[in-house]
């Protein structure tokens, strides 16, 4: 059974993107554009990991992830966040609020198709998600 | 009144060529896909301009902002390099509290349509 993963991000040019690119390496997604569906779409749809983008209408992803974080079920989630914002300091922050991966835009979709099945193997490892 | 500085954007390539070729390579030759992602771009781009121009008129700084870091971050994953520099640029002149010249609607406009005019004469 191929692995699920859920996209958030409020650009379609993007969405398009991850879904071209995660779709030809045998992943479904499952795609939303608005932070504050995030969490009820994740719950819905039983996704292996989330990528979202930083700046979301209605949640951040630094609210994102708190809420993954603190949440009984999604706490071990993989969580990838992608932003524009290259500051170091965005990165740090992203990193020790949970943030498994973080990617400055652009980046290479190969890097992050490599990243998603790092985590993911680690997450088969380790158990399930939900 | 002020507005990104015409001669720095002249130095600023159209188009990111490092994205256009990550974009052209994750595509493996599927021109419909890219074809499709450039009109999917100019469709929402052209939205979220009509919408910064409506929230500079009304002076709606913050929904303002929220429309020129889109259609930056959009520029900048399509390979649009001059366009998204000056977008940036606007975006930080707003965090910045400058107002803007009533003439920065129509530049965006005129970089938004280079920016595309190039890429459809590369991808069709």
């Amino acid at each position: 059974m191929s692995n699920t993963i859920l996209i958030a991000d409020d650009d379609p040019v993007m969405i398009k993107l991850f879904e071209f690119n995660l779709g030809k390496a045998g992943y479904k997604t499952v795609a939303c554009r608005e932070g504050s569906s995030v969490l009820s779409s994740t719950l819905e749809s039983h996704p292996d990991m989330v990528i979202f983008d930083l700046v979301l209408p209605g949640r951040s992803g630094l609210e994102l992830i708190k809420d993954f974080r603190s949440h009984a079920k999604l706490a071990a989630m993989p969580i990838i966040v992608v932003t524009a914002q290259g500051r170091g300091s965005t990165k740090d922050a992203l990193l020790a609020a949970g943030a498994d991966c973080v990617f400055t835009k652009p980046f290479s979709p190969s890097l992050l198709l490599a990243k998603v099945e790092e985590l993911l193997a680690r997450q088969s490892r380790e158990g399930g998600v939900l | 009144m002020i507005s990104p500085d015409s001669v720095q954007l002249a130095s600023v390539p159209v188009l990111d060529e490092d994205q256009i070729k990550l974009l052209e390579t994750s595509a493996a030759g599927d021109r419909a896909f890219l074809k499709d992602l450039l009109d999917t771009f100019v469709y929402e781009s052209q939205l979220r301009l009509k919408s910064l121009e409506e929230h500079l008129r009304t002076a709606d700084k913050k929904t303002a902002l929220q429309d020129i870091h889109f259609i930056a971050g959009s520029a900048a994953s399509i390979g649009l390099n001059r366009f998204s520099f000056f977008c940036r640029k606007v975006e930080e002149q707003l965090r910045g509290g400058f107002s803007l010249s009533s003439e920065l609607p129509g530049r965006a406009a005129a970089y938004h349509s280079e920016g595309v005019r190039t890429l459809r004469e590369r991808w069709g």
